[in-house]
């Protein structure tokens, strides 16, 4: 009985909304038809539609700034708004970490330039994280280079839990 | 030839005895200290290229090891010299040597992309841990027992349908003959299972005994264009003799099911870790590490959903100032992120959008005026083709003169520093700038002719895009400027140098005669205030009063993406620039970057699913996980032209009622019947002759190229109209004139 009441709950919120959707005063008209139907000009616009070029009228706008959302989406949206400020925070971080990242080159969105300059003499890097492996170093250096075969000394460390990816049998 | 030189110290391995009867509350642990000196020698032959591995690898190595065991780290574990008291006063805190030698020989003739789905590999290894020899032994000359590991793997794959769903079987069996010296052999030495060594369903360490064999069968699928998965089942045991052993009776067996990322493609980002589930011995185990990254994924798109919801949300009123607005940043991974993974899981949460999808009532472009048109004047778009005689030379001559650069010497001012491919910036004879972007090496024509291509079909639908033209030039006419600079992978500038320029020029497509073919872009005139969103608005700009996902420029144009495959219509590859003309200084919209188009990825031919799918398409993944990979892709049925300078792009499995570019664009997602009808408008003016005009301003080398490009556009073209503007209808007709 409980979940019918809360089914029919569900359907009714639903039928509002959509009967909000319906009302829904968005601009309509006819759907375009075949035929050469000119594009709008509205009064006050540049004299430059004759032309091929871009224009530099001021554009058609609105009177004010428009919301990407209906009133009627607003209100039924702000619950999940409220209930998802505390991530805001995290997600704005994200983006300007991504940003940043990107600036200086760790998130590579460029083409990669030539090296015109050998190895570093002494090079680290992350390890591959296996079946229990924590996280590890990898370090070091070539040491010469003879008939393009390469000589190399490097040392490798990484911390292995005991358990850490498996389930108890 | 290597020679190595170990330390290991591991403080908490795991040790249940001997056996697959071995108790789960039998639990112990230990710890090793392993120090080995190792020489090597290698020799492989039968490769396929100079730089691919040898099919056939001969090895051979030798050297001491030393080994000493202690007791168990873990507090809340019993060592295993409590537990073990017999194992544990043969072995604690004893020092034993040996001499390890050993060879191996494998052959691998496996193939296939993206993962290997035909042939298999074979691999025979003997390895003799032997008495130490006194003059090489690290620390002691006492020696454990000797014995003699013989080891056979082999794995075979076989593969169905277009896009390879694979079956592969795997069979390891090691056997140890452990001589008659009676020495003890110590467990880190033993055939283990469990974890990484097979049965991964198992703790790490869970069986020990001298011999093993383990069978594994895996069924490997494509979830989406990135994403594939596998499903696998492992059976082994361990056993005192594996030849007298009684496999059907001591079988463990285990079940799991993991995805991860494909390299089908060349992807701007790969999904770093493995997520698996498994179960094993019948009984489910959700592992934890698949429970904590499930965990961290959701926080993370729970996150960036409130961010999504929020820039959506309300404006603010528009500053009605004059001056310039700040530079836009844009990060392209967040992009990626925010629309390919974030933005579609939160639209199934977004209840106005749901009740719009249930009434059939989806919200229109806000910018149209009573018969359904844009109301102009606009700075994103201005009518040409579809609502104005536009003559194929009008639309090759496009925004400038279509000329590229002025005959003389180029001087190089700095490397670009944006996208994927590379180039530089050029100020020819007159002083105008350019960027100058090429072709990979192997795909002749391929970039440079779909940038001029779609510069001229974007403008001729109407947007603002750059003047993009076809150039040659030698090396020698290249000058690099005094203050000339490069910018390298960390962000960090450094003075441009002959050698850089000449690196640079040795990693893109040259002409048999010297020359280099690239395209040449002019700069746009203004001040670059970066890339513009496909949704919201650009607050500091007073004339941008409308959500650009309202915009039916934006919306529409998905219609003549979809016809020349421009699935990187995305933010970052759009630029607002602040521009002055008739004494009035304002934002103009621009769409840039059209290497991508037709048949061309930036440095490739295009995959085959672009265009059908996205990159992380969960709707096709939805439908693959339930068909476990059998249900055929939108794409699998297509024809791939094998024409280096075209890439791939087809008319016969193109879908003009579900074309999808790389991933999600916000204006595209809100697009209507009436939008893309728009759309179809436009491309229903592009006449044979306007097609037959762009292939030839983008100088194919290879007439079967242009050819094939030609009779491509015109039959999606047609497609695309008749879909959309009914199927009694020819394009001509439509365009009005």
């Amino acid at each position: 009985m409980k979940s019918m009441l809360i089914r029919s709950w569900s359907v009714a919120v639903l039928m509002v909304l959509a009967a909000g959707a319906r009302a829904d005063p968005a601009p309509v008209g006819d759907p375009p038809r075949p035929g050469p139907t000119p594009a709008s000009q509205d009064s006050g616009a540049s004299a430059s539609f004759d032309s091929l070029a871009a224009t530099s009228g001021v554009p058609w706008n609105p009177p004010h700034a428009m919301s990407p959302r209906r009133a009627w989406e607003q209100v039924v949206l702000l619950p999940g708004r409220v209930v998802s400020l505390p991530f805001t925070g995290l997600g704005a971080v994200t983006r300007h970490s991504l940003l940043y990242l990107e600036n200086r080159g760790r998130v590579p969105i460029a083409p990669q330039p030539p090296r015109t300059k050998g190895p570093p003499m002494v090079g680290f890097q992350m390890l591959g994280l296996g079946d229990r492996t924590g996280p590890g170093r990898r370090g070091g250096t070539p040491l010469a280079t003879i008939d393009g075969h390469h000589a190399h000394a490097g040392v490798l460390g990484m911390r292995r839990p005991p358990t850490c990816t498996t389930a108890p049998n | 030839m290597a020679l190595a030189y170990g330390y290991d110290w591991l403080p908490q391995e795991q040790y249940y005895g001997v056996g697959n009867s071995s108790s789960h509350d039998s639990l112990s642990d230990y710890a090793t200290q392993d120090e080995s000196v190792r020489g090597k020698f290698l020799w492989g032959w039968g490769r396929d290229s100079a730089a691919a591995p040898a099919r056939v690898v001969f090895s051979a190595w030798g050297g001491p090891r030393s080994q000493v065991m202690r007791t168990g780290r873990d507090a809340n574990q019993m060592s295993y010299d409590v537990r073990f008291p017999a194992l544990g006063s043969a072995t604690l805190d004893r020092r034993v040597e040996h001499l390890i030698y050993g060879a191996s020989l494998s052959s691998d003739w496996r193939s296939g992309h993206p993962h290997w789905s035909r042939g298999g590999r074979v691999a025979i290894w003997a390895e003799r841990y032997d008495v130490p020899i006194e003059g090489l032994a690290l620390h002691t000359s006492q020696s454990a027992g000797q014995f003699t590991r013989y080891s056979f793997e082999t794995e075979m794959g076989a593969s169905f349908m277009r896009d390879p769903r694979t079956l592969r079987l795997k069979l390891r069996l090691s056997d140890v003959d452990a001589g008659k010296d009676g020495g003890q052999m110590l467990p880190l030495d033993m055939s283990r299972l469990g974890g990484r060594d097979g049965l991964a369903g198992y703790a790490p360490g869970r069986f020990h005994d001298l011999d093993l064999m383990v069978a594994r069968l895996m069924y490997v699928f494509p979830l989406a264009r990135l994403v594939e998965a596998d499903l696998h089942t492992e059976w082994g045991a361990v056993y005192s003799d594996v030849w007298n052993g009684r496999p059907a009776e001591h079988a463990q067996e285990f079940c799991s099911a993991s995805a991860c990322a494909a390299a089908a493609t060349a992807p701007p980002w790969r999904v770093g870790r493995r997520l698996q589930s498994g179960w094993s011995a019948s009984q489910l185990h959700l592992w934890r590490g698949a429970m904590r990254d499930a965990t961290i994924i959701l926080a993370l798109l729970a996150s960036l959903a409130s961010t999504a919801s929020l820039a959506a949300g309300p404006t603010a009123s528009p500053d009605t100032s004059t001056k310039a607005p700040a530079e836009h940043p844009y990060s392209y991974a967040y992009d990626i992120l925010d629309n390919d993974l974030v933005r579609p899981v939160t639209r199934m949460l977004d209840v106005a959008w749901i009740a719009r999808k249930i009434s059939a009532h989806p919200r229109e472009a806000a910018n149209v005026d009573d018969r359904d048109q844009v109301r102009l004047p606009s700075t994103w778009w201005q009518p040409r083709i579809g609502f104005r005689a536009v003559t194929p030379e009008q639309m090759l001559a496009g925004p400038g003169p279509g000329t590229g650069p002025a005959p003389g010497r180029w001087e190089v001012s700095h490397s670009k520093d944006q996208g994927v491919t590379p180039g530089f910036q050029v100020k020819d004879s007159k002083g105008n700038k350019f960027l100058i972007k090429f072709d990979a090496p192997g795909f002749p024509d391929l970039a440079t002719s779909a940038e001029v291509i779609g510069s001229r079909v974007f403008w001729a639908a109407g947007y603002n895009v750059p003047d993009d033209a076809i150039t040659y030039f030698r090396a020698e006419d290249l000058d690099i400027a005094a203050d000339a600079t490069y910018t390298d992978a960390h962000g960090h500038k450094y003075p441009m140098t002959e050698a850089y320029l000449q690196q640079l020029l040795s990693r893109v497509e040259r002409q048999s005669d010297g020359r280099y073919r690239c395209n040449a872009s002019l700069y746009l005139e203004g001040k670059p205030l970066g890339p513009f969103e496909y949704r919201g608005r650009r607050h500091d700009d007073p004339e941008d009063r409308i959500p650009h996902e309202l915009r039916r420029e934006l919306r529409g144009l998905w219609t003549v993406c979809a016809w020349v495959n421009h699935a990187d219509s995305r933010g970052p590859n759009s630029l607002d620039m602040w521009v002055t003309e008739d004494g009035r200084s304002f934002v103009r919209h621009h769409l840039i970057d059209f290497n991508a188009i037709l048949g061309a990825g930036a440095i490739g031919p295009r995959a085959y699913p672009t265009g059908s799918e996205y990159y992380v398409d969960f709707g096709v993944m939805s439908g693959e996980v339930a068909s476990l990979g059998l249900r055929s892709f939108a794409w699998e049925p297509s024809a791939d032209p094998h024409m280096p300078s075209v890439g791939f792009i087809e008319a016969k499995t193109f879908d003009p009622g579900r074309w999808r570019p790389d991933y999600p664009n916000p204006a595209f997602d809100e697009r209507t019947e009436r939008d893309i009808r728009w759309g179809a408008r436009i491309v229903a003016g592009f006449t044979d002759a306007h097609i037959q005009a762009l292939v030839d301003a983008a100088h194919y080398s290879d007439p079967r190229a242009a050819e094939y490009v030609v009779r491509t556009l015109i039959e999606r073209r047609d497609k695309l109209v008749r879909r959309w503007l009914g199927p009694g209808v020819t394009p001509p007709v439509i365009a009005g004139r």
